[in-house]
């Protein structure tokens, strides 16, 4: 994993929807994620539900899955600690799909993700693991192939999968 | 206020009056919930999820009905909910919450402090908001018409409810597919 950060354009994120036929965006707002928030607002393809908390999100996506729908989670990786229980709820009790893009807010670009001076980047992906939900990390254009994976994965397992974004997008 | 409605009779006119709407339970209004439809979201293991549940049902399914029946120490639990609900303004989605003041399935407990219903789901950005003690206005507030997002609140009495057997023996996957293959045919019919 390198330390070497840097963004991924916000029209590849919205690439990687479409592909995956995503029909809501469910957020928490994310710093690293202001390009592709602004984005989705100018387009009209994804209707944008917004919540106050993460634990929310989880149950927007899983009633929107339920109601026939694809969404997405557009949260900042902060939110996962809060929402972990339904996270775990989501992903074990109801295998029910729900793709999470989470900026990694206070990500060092000098230093690996693992050795952050942050507990919550540092704990992020140590936590992912203790939920066994499965995580891939797209530190800059060359790991972009990694969002529509990454996302993918959820609707083709069922259950959760996050995409942590190390840098912000442009 | 002396609530004389036990939970068990405000549910049973709840039940009655939702016509075809899509119904998400939780807590004591599941443990009580009479009789149970395909598309009947039962929630168990989330507590405080009803009405962010329900939120994602109503917008993917704008053209139904949707009743979350939403207990008030669950919701207290999830209270910023109410702010998407009212955000995202789906106009059939009625929010009732059964108000008895007690974690009624944990013991019995008391909920922590007694809000004004009405006056958090009005101040949160609801198009409308009741808050009723009796049966014969929990009725008139339940046949309402107006465009959602609804509160309505019913305050009952704190006593624990006898809930019917097997009520909480609810396996989530099978309740979350099953309730999505009777919407995916209901949409096609």
């Amino acid at each position: 994993m390198s330390a070497a950060v840097a963004s991924v354009p916000a029209e590849t994120v919205l690439m990687a929807f479409a592909e995956l036929k995503i029909t809501h965006v469910v957020t928490v707002p994310d710093t690293n994620q202001r390009t592709v928030l602004a984005a989705v607002a100018d387009d009209s393809r994804w209707p944008t539900v917004r919540a106050a908390t993460e634990d929310d999100v989880a149950g927007i996506c899983l009633g929107l899955w339920i109601a026939g729908r694809r969404p997405v989670a557009v949260i900042q990786q902060l939110g996962l600690f809060a929402a972990a229980n339904a996270l775990r709820a989501v992903a074990h009790d109801y295998a029910a799909p729900l793709p999470i893009l989470a900026g990694l807010y206070g990500r060092e670009v000098d230093r690996d993700v693992t050795a952050s001076r942050r507990s919550a980047v540092r704990l992020c992906i140590p936590l992912l693991d203790a939920l066994e939900i499965p995580w891939s990390l797209v530190e800059g254009p060359e790991d972009a192939d990694g969002i529509s994976e990454g996302l993918a994965a959820a609707f083709d397992r069922g259950g959760v999968s996050v995409v942590l974004l190390g840098a912000p997008t442009s | 206020m002396t609530p004389a409605l036990a939970v068990a009779d405000a549910v049973e006119i709840i039940a009655a009056e939702r016509g075809d709407a899509i119904a998400v339970l939780t807590m004591s209004g599941l443990g009580v919930w009479p009789e149970h439809r395909p598309e009947d979201f039962r929630l168990v293991g989330l507590m405080g999820g009803a009405a962010s549940i329900g939120l994602g049902l109503a917008l993917g399914r704008p053209e139904r009905d949707v009743w979350v029946i939403d207990g008030d120490g669950s919701l207290l639990m999830q209270l910023g909910v109410l702010g998407a609900v009212a955000d995202a303004a789906p106009r059939r989605l009625l929010h009732v919450v059964i108000a008895n003041g007690v974690y009624a399935i944990s013991g019995g407990q008391a909920v922590p402090g007694s809000p004004s219903w009405d006056a958090l789901a009005l101040a949160a950005g609801y198009r409308s908001a009741t808050v009723c003690s009796d049966g014969d206005a929990l009725r008139e507030a339940l046949r309402v018409m107006s465009p959602g997002p609804r509160m309505v609140a019913v305050h009952c009495a704190d006593r624990r409810p006898e809930f019917r057997a097997g009520a909480f023996e609810v396996d989530p996957l099978e309740e979350a597919r099953r309730v999505q293959a009777t919407l995916q045919v209901s949409s096609v019919a």
